[in-house]
């Protein structure tokens, strides 16, 4: 996961406040956490991510182990594995496993056929992910 | 180029209003979108003004329209529509205001470029593959030294490359993507999904970050929440609160 996509977790789990709201708590600069929220590409500094992770209560390094990891490593995965037709495996921070072939990819969610379900998962919650080869 | 009368109509402006606006007669107006005679560099401007539109947008010498007209040009123009010496029109004593001949106005000279129009060129010349140095080779001289009208003509090109770039892209098919604006925004298969999901009245299950489960009938959605009806009553569910959700099929009743 991403270090957008963690701390967009983070933020649903503390009641999903908006941007400006945060930013003002934790003395961010005004306008950085959608970009790091919303850019394929890491976007913040150090510092910047330190003060969120202490807002949010998470250890500073959750966060910048997760930073080396762009939001398009996720999408590459999904439509990767939609162009080779081959199913793909979601770890959910829920606990959750879905295995299935992608349908669709998109923005902020990716549906996924899981034995004739279609089941539409909220990128953010995902966690891991692999392609399934075999 | 455009006849004034497609320009007018365009703009939902009617003969009338357009003669309000400008101060000219409205036969004289008529007689302009007939092409009885030329528009004179003096009405045009007021003219454009009236319209919001460049001048040089408007033919001097309109095409009539394909409706005919309902009053018929006076006599004196029909003859200088066809070249003849008009007849002697009986004339009244001319009054006080009129003995004098009305002062033509010198036309103002032509208006330097706005600095937005400047910047907005700047912008739009790499987007059309052009570098400034070939639009001042091009226009013969300096960007700074354009006018207003100049500046617009360039612009209206240039955004008519864009326009035409954008159409081939969509008919190839390679500009159907719709981005939100925000990651959990309603993006194009979601909202194809949701939008289905609506329409069929289908309940849908919801599993939130929390563990918790809510099965309801989608009622509608924004790019940041989702509302259903459960038993009657309606929930917003924040998206970013939601993991996955999935139709609800008989099978799970």
């Amino acid at each position: 996961m991403s270090s957008g996509d963690y701390l967009r977790f983070l933020r649903a789990l503390h009641g999903g406040k908006d941007f400006f709201t945060i930013e003002a708590e934790c003395g961010v600069p005004s306008g950085i956490m959608r970009q790091i929220e919303q850019r394929y590409r890491a976007v913040g500094d150090k510092e910047t991510l330190r003060k969120l992770a202490e807002y949010y209560g998470v250890p500073a390094e959750e966060v910048l182990w997760r930073h080396e990891w762009s939001r398009a490593r996720l999408t590459f995965a999904l439509e990767d594995a939609l162009r080779k037709k081959l199913p793909i495996r979601l770890y959910l921070r829920t606990g959750e496993v879905y295995q299935g072939r992608v349908k669709w990819v998109d923005l902020g969610a990716t549906c996924l056929d899981v034995d004739g379900r279609e089941i539409v998962i909220q990128r953010h919650w995902v966690d891991k992910w692999e392609l399934v080869t075999e | 180029m455009y006849n004034l009368w497609e320009i007018r109509k365009r703009k939902g402006v009617s003969l009338p209003t357009l003669s309000a606006r400008t101060g000219i007669p409205l036969r004289v107006l008529e007689d302009y979108e007939y092409g009885v005679k030329p528009i004179p560099y003096e009405d045009l401007s007021r003219i454009a003004k009236a319209l919001y539109v460049e001048e040089w947008e408007i033919k001097t010498l309109s095409e009539p329209p394909p409706q005919p007209r309902r009053r018929p040009p006076q006599p004196e123009q029909r003859a200088q529509a066809s070249g003849e010496k008009s007849p002697p029109r009986p004339r009244s004593k001319p009054s006080k205001s009129s003995r004098r001949p009305p002062k033509r106005r010198q036309p103002p000279p032509p208006a330097p470029a706005r600095e937005t129009q400047l910047a907005h060129l700047r912008q739009l010349a790499p987007l059309v593959g052009k570098t400034i140095e070939q639009i001042e080779q091009e226009i013969g001289k300096p960007l700074e030294k354009l006018t207003r009208q100049e500046a617009s003509r360039i612009l209206f090109e240039f955004q008519e490359i864009l326009r035409e770039r954008k159409q081939k892209k969509r008919e190839e098919g390679t500009h159907n993507r719709k981005r939100a604006y925000l990651p959990e925004g309603v993006d194009q298969f979601e909202l194809e999904y949701l939008t289905k999901a609506q329409e069929e009245g289908v309940p849908v299950r919801f599993h939130l970050f929390d563990g918790t489960e809510v099965v309801g009938v989608i009622v509608g959605f924004s790019p940041y929440s989702i509302t259903i009806r459960v038993n009657d009553e309606e929930k917003t569910l924040n998206k970013l609160a939601i993991a996955w959700y999935e139709r609800e099929t008989e099978d799970k009743g």
